[in-house]
């Protein structure tokens, strides 16, 4: 079968984008009138419950990546391909208590930055800044490509126009309603992304025969069904550490545990995660069926919307339209909010204009979201790599931080050096292990060096660190100095 | 594209296909490959939407149990799964009077991470993941029992 007669109607994927695009933008504006003030626009006031803080942490995570990337790591990697996606949810699993105990040691935070500079120090603090925020930008334009690239796959729409439709939706509900828009939109868009994925599972596996698929994958392609590919077992790890990092360090999560209430963040976590896991199996599975369906992938980054859109008709090619348009905005939203929030509070109200007024911050908050859209579609533009590529290279990156925030968080002994040492080393070696060895072994790599470091400098130079440092509201009391300095 | 003369009468020329993607490194006859996945492109010296093409593997240079991996009008077509050891793969037009000549045989060869460097790596990665656990696990039961 050719890859090219499987598209929807252009017209009718225009009329979808565009039936959408109005919908999440209504409704940003709609939810945003509730943030009065700048704490209620990064923040939606601390006060999100159990069921809008699992939808939106569960939305978040699915990304365009998880619709398009776990079917090219089942299709790539096979059985522990579509695992090694899967792995990514252990990071909310684990992220659940810690959200419970960032509540507890930093009651008034606003960004994972903050915890960084009160815990370690300034140097720390701009080297994890910067790892951050590279972070972000790539997750960012690899999702901006993911919307281009499905919506060509699917409706024939140009990869431009597709991409700077769906960024610029996401900045405009985003600026009308912050943190209180990313949270209402993301539970609307969790509901439609779990019902299109159950659907689209369950149509599937009525349409194949599971004998036949394993058969032909054994024919054809032996090595996806061999459970010592040595590509594949790698890449459990390094997904898993990339997930850790992710979660752990990127300020998506970190707002969300300020944005949840106390008593109900560690639940929601937990939840999200059971939520999630099944999630890239059943996309990755998808793309496992191709070969026994005669379909032939032409573009490995749309390989998962291809094959559904192939065995729904286009009525399937509609409802993963919907899914992936909805994983994307409910992404692109959050990142967007999360680094306009890192960069407004860390950056600016800490290093530039302590004094700054609400009313600054918030004028301010606004350009900073304009600026990353235009930012990240000047970098979308030209499609240069795939996605996989992008997305991973900012591993080894972030892995290097897992380390230094979970030993911060629970260790007195951990110290200013060993995390400054183990972001910088855990990142310059991962790179190298990233073009030396492969991608399959960057963030692992990094993790392990990160956690080495960590023990060795905590062992040799125990720090003796005072939790009560941490609670800025009490620090704000005793000065007025914005940055951490003992 | 300006076709030479020759090729269009000839009539053979025409219906030639090569390989355009992987390309091969200088001096090397094979594509190395350390994934078990490819993404294979082919071309004719005059391209055509409506031309079908036939795609084949198989473990020897020869072609003995040659697999049909595609036929269609794609001229792209990513290949996965492949164990390790010599792939070769060929590509041709094809329409049932009369189909044309293969192309040059493209050798594939796969040499996944050696097992004992797999080994040695999950162990760093399964005490990498029980350390993570550990401390927050541990962190958050004395956390709790702070609170309490």
């Amino acid at each position: 079968m050719d890859s090219a007669n499987i598209t929807l109607n252009q017209g009718t994927g225009w009329i979808l984008l565009a039936i959408f695009s109005i919908a999440w933008i209504a409704l940003g504006i709609f939810w945003g009138r509730k943030a009065k003030d700048h704490e209620g626009f990064m923040l939606a006031g601390r006060n999100v419950g159990m069921a809008l803080g699992a939808a939106t942490a569960m939305a978040t995570w699915v990304t365009s990546n998880t619709i398009m990337l776990a079917p090219q790591f089942a299709l790539k990697m096979g059985i522990w391909g579509m695992l090694a996606y899967s792995t990514a949810s252990f990071g909310l699993f684990l992220f659940a208590p810690m959200a419970f105990r960032i509540r507890k040691l930093l009651p008034k935070g606003f960004t994972s930055g903050d915890f960084v500079r009160l815990r370690y120090g300034k140097a720390v603090w701009v080297c994890f800044l910067l790892i951050s925020i590279i972070y972000s930008m790539a997750w960012l334009v690899s999702m901006a490509m993911a919307g281009g690239i499905v919506l060509q796959t699917l409706s024939g729409i140009d990869y431009i126009y597709g991409m700077s439709v769906i960024l610029g939706v996401c900045v405009l509900y985003t600026l009308f309603g912050g943190l209180f828009a990313v949270i209402g939109t993301d539970f609307v868009q969790s509901l439609i992304i779990l019902i299109g994925i159950v659907v689209v599972g369950a149509v599937v596996l009525t349409k194949v025969d599971l004998p036949t698929v394993y058969n032909d994958l054994a024919t054809t392609q032996p090595a996806l069904l061999d459970v010592m590919m040595p590509v594949a077992l790698l890449a459990l790890f390094n997904n898993m550490f990339f997930g850790f990092g992710e979660v752990f360090h990127n300020n998506v999560w970190w707002s969300r545990a300020f944005a949840m209430r106390g008593d109900v963040s560690h639940k929601a976590f937990f939840l999200s995660g059971c939520l999630w896991f099944p999630i890239p199996i059943a996309a990755g599975f998808i793309a496992l069926c191709a070969g026994s369906m005669g379909i032939n992938v032409t573009d490995i980054d749309g390989v998962g919307p291809l094959v559904a859109s192939q065995v729904l008709g286009p009525i399937g090619a509609i409802v993963v339209f919907v899914v992936v348009f909805c994983s994307l905005a409910s992404s692109i939203d959050s990142l967007l909010a999360a680094t306009s929030d890192l960069i407004i509070q860390d950056v600016y109200h800490k290093m530039i204009a302590p004094h700054a007024s609400d009313a600054q911050l918030r004028i301010l908050g606004s350009r900073i979201i304009i600026g990353l859209g235009i930012v990240t579609w000047l970098i979308s533009l030209p499609r240069l790599a795939d996605l996989n590529m992008v997305l991973f290279l900012s591993g080894p990156l972030v892995a290097s931080a897992i380390f230094p925030i979970i030993c911060g968080l629970y260790w007195k002994k951990a110290n200013r050096t060993g995390a400054l040492i183990a972001m910088l080393l855990g990142s310059a070696i991962g790179l190298y292990a990233y073009f030396a060895i492969g991608w399959f072994v960057a963030s692992l790599i990094s993790a392990a060096i990160s956690v080495l470091t960590m023990l060795v400098s905590s062992l040799l130079a125990p720090g003796k660190f005072d939790w009560s440092q941490l609670d800025e509201s009490k620090l704000e009391e005793v000065t007025a100095e914005p940055i951490h300095k003992s | 594209m300006l076709i030479p003369l020759s090729a269009q009468t000839s009539g053979f020329s025409l219906r030639t296909v090569e390989f355009i993607e992987p390309t091969l490194e200088d001096g090397a006859t094979a594509i190395n490959n350390t994934t078990g996945h490819v993404d294979l492109v082919w071309s004719t010296q005059a391209p055509d939407p409506k031309i079908t093409y036939e795609l084949a593997s198989a473990p020897t240079s020869e072609f003995e149990a040659s697999v049909t991996r595609y036929q269609g009008v794609d001229t792209r077509s990513f290949v996965s799964g492949l164990p390790g050891g010599s792939h070769y793969f060929r590509v041709r037009i094809l329409d049932s009077e009369n189909p044309g000549p293969w192309s040059r045989p493209l050798e594939v060869d796969v040499n996944y991470v050696e097992r004992s460097q797999v080994k040695w790596l999950m162990a760093l990665g399964t005490a990498c993941l029980i350390a993570t656990t550990l401390i927050i696990v541990g962190g958050s039961l004395k956390t709790r029992k702070e609170s309490n």
